[in-house]
């Protein structure tokens, strides 16, 4: 039977997507059989950040609605032969779908697959409700901003009140130099607020614009900081004790030097 | 004063308020002879709201009501808080953004209350944790009530009809801190071990 993660975070622009890409790639490429559900209806990106955008076929609606099964709507990744998406409809509202819908169709997907990662949409209404009530285990997401962190928090008093004990953060788009400075919320304020169990920290890191432009998803890139910390949280889904590291955006010897003759 | 009987959903409770003499129990004992169907359900809790332990009038009414056989006694409650009502409810967990506590009486709480939540009580509010949401104490208009928490760095606070807000400048140190009335201003003082001055 697989686990059904939710990633959600309440505000938006935070990094869900992203962050289900990559949990997802890193999870398949550690031979995991994982399936991504798209659940922003009438808004959906997981598909172009995954690359996967001209391949759909049928979509979540259309399963639901009984015009597709699932296996039809479900597309294979180009990289990882165990990766699938199941993309979200773009011409439908949240309505479409509702929370039991999602209930029933994880319950098939937990059959085939290891892992079933739901990218909920912001907000806490009828979205974030279909996202969250088939979920095993809620990944939340947020920034060191203190409005994001106060969304956060609202979607943690939610999935308390739903039962949801199994919630875990990701602190995203950490700047080292300005937490270092005190002009950043550093983690561990974000934790004394928050007060949950922390999952993993992503760096701030350019790779990421350029890998979500180009719909390829970081995991692949063993130099990206971003890339080395989805690699890490996979590994803690998995029950694996990896140390807490944050990578550093530090250039290593090798770029300096590259940096150092580009100056001359 | 005296004794007052009241149902509640399950239960019933006869509630003695200061001095009680061997009239009002008198009183209650044919108050409960007459009105049999209502005691019918049998289960009746004790809240004692007076000053000081009438330890023989109180004695006195539970032997009554153990000695009729269609009766259980609960428990009894004694309340000598001086904030009339008197009761206080203790939660045992962190109120995050967008959840909130209104209750007529104290409100005791174990963890955190985040900003964006709201506690508003008639009585006293005390933090064991951080207060970083709205707090309002003595909502009814109790100017005596206070709030106290371990680390007081609220939004706003509100004591009966007086609003204060943070300053606009971060404190450094989190101590525990308790905030009361004072000639219609909010103040707020650091306040560990000692009572209120």
């Amino acid at each position: 039977m697989g686990k059904v993660i939710v990633v959600t975070s309440g505000k938006g622009g935070v990094g869900k997507t992203t962050a289900v890409a990559n949990i997802g790639t890193a999870l398949a490429s550690l031979d995991q059989k994982v399936a991504l559900v798209d659940a922003d209806i009438g808004l959906r990106n997981l598909d172009v950040v995954l690359g996967l955008e001209n391949r759909i076929v049928y979509d979540i609606v259309d399963v639901v609605e009984g015009r597709a099964k699932l296996k039809q709507a479900l597309i294979k990744d180009k990289r990882f032969p165990s990766l699938y998406l199941l993309p979200a409809a773009q011409t439908r509202d949240k309505e479409a779908v509702s929370p039991e819908d999602m209930i029933g169709l994880c319950n098939k997907l937990r059959e085939e697959f290891d892992f079933i990662i739901i990218d909920s949409p912001a907000g806490i209404e009828r979205g974030f409700k279909n996202a969250v009530t088939p979920a095993d285990m809620a990944i939340i997401v947020t920034t060191p901003e203190v409005s994001a962190v106060r969304d956060a928090d609202r979607v943690i008093g939610l999935l308390e009140a739903m039962e949801k004990e199994d919630s875990k953060l990701i602190v995203n788009r950490v700047r080292s130099k300005l937490v270092d400075r005190g002009d950043m919320l550093s983690v561990d304020d974000v934790l004394e607020i928050l007060s949950i169990e922390l999952i993993g920290v992503i760096p701030e890191d350019e790779h990421i614009i350029i890998s979500t432009n180009r719909g390829e998803p970081l995991v692949n890139n063993n130099t990206a900081p971003a890339g080395k910390s989805f690699m890490d949280i996979a590994r803690r889904i998995l029950g694996e004790d990896v140390p807490m590291n944050i990578y550093t955006d530090k250039d290593d010897l090798f770029t300096k030097f590259r940096r150092l003759f580009k100056w001359r | 004063m005296g004794i007052t009987v009241k149902g509640e959903r399950s239960y019933i409770t006869i509630k003695i308020d200061g001095e009680v003499d061997s009239e009002a129990i008198e009183g209650l004992k044919t108050q409960i002879e007459r009105n049999k169907t209502f005691f019918r359900e049998g289960k009746v809790l004790i809240r004692y709201a007076g000053e000081g332990m009438p330890c023989k009038a109180l004695n006195e009414i539970i032997d009554i009501l153990s000695s009729i056989e269609y009766i259980t006694i609960l428990g009894v409650l004694t309340e000598g808080i001086p904030q009339g009502e008197g009761n206080a409810i203790v939660i045992k967990k962190t109120l995050r953004s967008g959840q909130s506590i209104s209750y007529n009486g104290d409100v005791v709480i174990v963890g955190d209350v985040n900003a964006g939540a709201e506690v508003v009580a008639e009585g006293n509010i005390i933090v064991l944790g951080s207060l970083r949401g709205l707090a309002h104490a003595g909502a009814m208009g109790d100017r005596s009530a206070i709030v106290y928490a371990l680390d007081l760095s609220p939004l706003q606070i509100r004591i009966a009809d007086i609003i204060a807000r943070a300053p606009d400048h971060v404190k450094n140190k989190s101590v525990p801190e308790i905030a009361r009335v004072e000639n219609d201003n909010i103040v707020i003082e650091t306040f560990s071990h000692g009572g209120i001055r």
